[in-house]
């Protein structure tokens, strides 16, 4: 019996050993340096890239929208991101930037799909431009956090008194 | 001497595991193996999540200002109601820290627990174990990530879900060196919640598993053991305003060193390090490695 337990417990050890975590993994500090490189220091309320991406289509609302990192959550500072909507039919991401309609209000949403379960709640505010009147169309989310490593979702919803009426996502390697 | 020997063994199973993401425990809840009347139980842990793996089964590791700390104390307690059948109550409080920020504290999951010794062994037996059946329903008294409101998810403490499991314990005793395995079959009800902002989700977590195989060395007061424990959680399924999804299914390994003594007949203490970085396949999961320390009193026989 002795001999039989010893025999388990060695095959356990050594069957568990070579999918260990702590002999296969990354460091966070490795990865994220690629992610930080897309860091870039944003002009207030105006988007810095050129390129004409779509990243979250409204169809209902008829509206575009796109995100720019401000920062990247690192240690103990929360993430930022601007948001940016234009109508696709007569702008682009460059511009003019345009509010969804009057009493829809834009909320982010962070969730993590293979844990099931979400992150802490992120505040969105309008951007205000230098002389701190609201920029239209533009958004500033705050507190961005991930609670863990991993493949996440980044939600952008519209809300009408609370009640989501549309909602689109981005994927997001913490 | 064999007293000695089941009083710790009995030490040894339920020190406090560093759970999976988000808080709660798989560990066996405590329960007697000695004639006693009574145990009465208190133990703290030091657990610290330096890693996360994802669905695919890439580990990474965080960076330093990324771990968490979780310190759990708790209150148990077993009592025979008769010969063979027991009774139980885990009552954990935890405190979670990152980054610099304060604690947070708040009661966990409160486990209550059954336990009945179908096997017991009378006289000795060179390879009759003993085993027990046990029964253990976990309360949601810790609130979940899925009302987490704050920051890095801080103030979560429990898995959020009413859960039954049912188990069986093995335990076998050769001189100095002792065995002990055990399976743990369980399932977590549904439940809905509500975000602060106002919106519902649904969760059905399912069905969950574990075993642990175990074995030891005793020299007089002294215990020296190993023990090793697989864990699954099935996929959960979970429904929100604009539809239904699924997570990924979840296993992650703990591997713990355990070392018991006994300063009285009555009392046993327990230090234990538990790690979840060193066998695998882990995948979906949060990796923490955990320092428990855990004292038993035994009354009456």
């Amino acid at each position: 019996m002795l001999k039989i337990s010893f025999f388990f417990l060695a095959i356990l050890f050594c069957s568990g050993c070579n999918f260990s975590p702590l002999l296969n993994h990354k460091n966070a500090e490795d990865i994220n340096q690629t992610v930080m490189q897309s860091e870039r220091s944003v002009s207030k309320c105006k988007l810095t890239t050129t390129e004409n991406k779509c990243q979250f289509n409204f169809e209902k609302e008829q509206l575009c929208a796109t995100i720019e990192w401000k920062k990247i959550q690192n240690g103990d500072d929360p993430g930022e991101f601007y948001i940016f909507f234009w109508d696709p039919k007569a702008a682009t991401a460059s511009g003019p930037y345009l509010a969804p309609s009057e009493e829809k209000k834009v909320g982010v949403k962070l969730w993590m799909a293979s844990m099931g379960h979400g992150s802490s709640p992120v505040q969105v505010d309008s951007c205000l431009e230098d002389d701190g009147k609201p920029a239209p169309g533009v958004y500033v989310a705050k507190k961005v956090y991930f609670i863990m490593n991993g493949s996440w979702e980044i939600w952008l919803q519209l809300k009408k008194d609370k009640i989501i009426t549309e909602e689109r996502k981005i994927d997001f390697v913490y | 001497m064999f007293i000695k020997i089941l009083f710790l063994l009995c030490a040894l199973e339920n020190i406090l595991y560093a759970a999976a993401c988000c808080s709660g425990s798989n560990a066996l809840p405590a329960f007697i193996t000695t004639d006693d009347k009574w145990l009465l139980g208190v133990g703290t842990s030091y657990s610290k999540i330096i890693g996360d793996v994802a669905e695919s089964g890439d580990s990474i590791f965080r960076r330093d200002n990324e771990e968490q700390i979780n310190l759990t104390h708790k209150v148990e307690t077993s009592y025979m109601i008769k010969e063979g059948f027991q009774a139980g109550l885990v009552v954990p409080v935890q405190q979670r820290q990152q980054r610099n920020s304060t604690y947070k504290s708040q009661i966990s999951d409160v486990r209550a627990s059954t336990f009945y010794e179908f096997l017991p062994e009378y006289t000795y037996s060179k390879w009759k174990p003993r085993g027990f059946v046990y029964f253990v329903v976990t309360f949601p008294t810790g609130e979940s990530v899925y009302e987490s409101d704050q920051s890095e998810g801080l103030n979560s403490f429990g898995k959020g879900f009413y859960s039954v499991g049912i188990g069986n314990f093995w335990l076998k005793r050769w001189n100095i060196l002792d065995a002990n395995f055990f399976y743990q079959l369980g399932y977590s009800v549904p439940r809905s919640f509500q975000d602060r902002e106002g919106m519902g989700i649904k969760v059905y977590p399912g069905f969950a598993a574990t075993a642990s195989i175990g074995s030891g060395l005793n020299f007089g007061n002294y215990r020296v053991g190993l023990r090793v424990q697989p864990n699954y959680l099935q996929r959960k399924k979970i429904i929100t305003a604009v539809g239904e999804g699924y997570s990924a299914s979840e296993v992650y390994w703990d591997t713990a060193v355990d070392f018991g003594f006994l300063p009285a007949d009555y009392l046993s203490i327990v230090i234990s390090y538990t790690d979840q970085t060193l066998l695998g396949p882990a995948r979906n999961t949060t990796l923490s490695r955990t320092l428990g320390l855990s004292a038993q009193y035994r009354l009456g026989i």
